[in-house]
């Protein structure tokens, strides 16, 4: 008949067990997050844009309507500020939610590596040095790790409304009407120049060459900016369905599951800043 | 009339947008049927219409602006909880990291080493307060 095995060896087995299941890797929560150093400069800079697209037209209006023209660029400035604010509290926000999914805010990993060498000194052989040091590693990281899944849980759950709706409303203010004004822009630039060139193009050739070629550089760069804003656009979209995806699994979060659900968007997250880079 | 609401101004913008764009075609595609004067008017027209889009635009993103308001009082009063949390974690860190280092004292006094023992000692005193 075969013996029972007690209670007092089974269970150290069933603690590991369930600190080893409750390690969740927030590593790609983290990616997910990531994207307030690189989008610190390239974002501000978009948004700065859309007076900047508004003066750029300016120069092409009749002079008759210059003045009134930049009056218009004038109150679409107010707005400036308080796109760069809404903009800056979402990414002061996932800035926060890097830290608590990870490798800034704490450093134990590296901690308890060292100690491995003090275990070697103590007289212990190297098997029992490296099962007590794994242990600790081990309960450090399911310790640390129920910690932070409880408190990106609660953070995830307390704002999921409000970054769907921070996220929508910056993502049409670039998408839609940034995008409104930059075709402005090129209907203002085409009026200006199709209308020299309507005019003069029979007796100077030559200067209409040049007219041409500078048209199709404003073109080129009106089409980067549009990029760069469906970019925004995609970033945000990108965002609200991550953080969507994070809160409709929170509870039962694994390795696995952050993995399938915002691993393909940290991928479209960078080369979408990527591309807003290279137009700002 | 009533206030207009985000969506109605860029609804607005929308349309007078596209109305300057139908002027602009319009005169280029006439453009030899029209007096000077008439074309120059007509591109007075486009303007104005231009410039209505982009006040609509300013109204429809102030409108925006100003119904966020509330919602990004709460995110940021929510990042600076968070943020606090992360403080808090650094000291969890620092609980696990003595309690492990006690784990290895615990170690050395087993096997019965006592220059090894002391030296854990120590090491667990400098973990506690580094």
């Amino acid at each position: 008949m075969p013996t029972r095995p007690s209670t007092r060896h089974i269970a150290p087995l069933c603690i590991l067990t369930v600190l080893l299941v409750g390690c969740v890797d927030f590593t790609e929560v983290g990616k997910f997050a990531d994207i307030s150093k690189s989008a610190s400069s390239s974002l501000p800079a978009l948004v700065a844009d859309i007076n900047g697209t508004c003066k750029r037209r300016v120069v092409f209006a009749p002079t008759g309507k210059q003045a009134e023209t930049l009056e218009g660029c004038k109150r679409l400035a107010i707005s400036k500020p308080g796109i760069l604010k809404a903009q800056q509290v979402l990414l002061d926000y996932m800035a926060a939610l890097k830290s608590l999914a990870g490798d800034q805010g704490v450093t134990y990993g590296k901690k308890l590596d060292g100690l491995s060498d003090e275990l070697s000194k103590s007289g212990l052989d190297s098997k029992q040095v490296s099962a007590v040091a794994g242990l600790a590693n081990k309960l450090a990281d399911a310790a640390l790790n129920g910690y932070r899944r409880k408190e990106l849980a609660a953070l995830i759950s307390s704002t999921n409304d409000d970054i769907q709706i921070v996220t929508h409303a910056l993502r049409t203010i670039i998408d839609t009407d940034y995008k409104r004004e930059l075709s402005l822009e090129r209907e203002g630039s085409q009026e200006y120049y199709q209308s020299a060139l309507r005019k003069h193009e029979t007796n100077e050739p030559l200067a209409a060459i040049a007219v041409r070629r500078d048209l199709g550089s404003i073109d080129a760069t009106i089409s980067d900016k549009e990029q760069a804003a469906d970019a925004y656009g995609k970033i945000m979209e990108d965002i609200a369905t991550g953080h969507q995806k994070l809160y409709e699994s929170r509870g039962k979060w694994t390795t696995q599951s952050l993995i399938k659900d915002v691993g393909p968007l940290v991928k479209d997250l960078y080369e979408s800043t990527q591309k807003v880079e290279k137009a700002f | 009339m009533g206030k207009l609401t985000a969506d109605q101004a860029r609804d607005l913008a929308n349309q007078f947008h596209d109305l300057s764009v139908a002027v602009g075609n319009y005169r280029f595609d006439h453009w030899d049927d029209f007096t000077s004067a008439k074309r120059d008017q007509l591109e007075d027209l486009q303007w104005t219409l231009m410039n209505y889009s982009s006040d609509f635009t300013s109204q429809a993103i102030s409108l925006t602006l100003s119904d966020l308001q509330g919602t990004l009082d709460h995110i940021q009063r929510t990042t600076k909880k968070a943020q606090q949390v992360i403080k808090t974690i650094k000291t969890v860190d620092k609980v696990i990291r003595i309690a492990a280092a006690a784990t290895v004292l615990a170690a050395a006094i087993m096997t019965g080493n006592a220059e090894a023992a002391i030296k854990a000692a120590e090491d667990t005193y400098e973990q506690a307060t580094s």
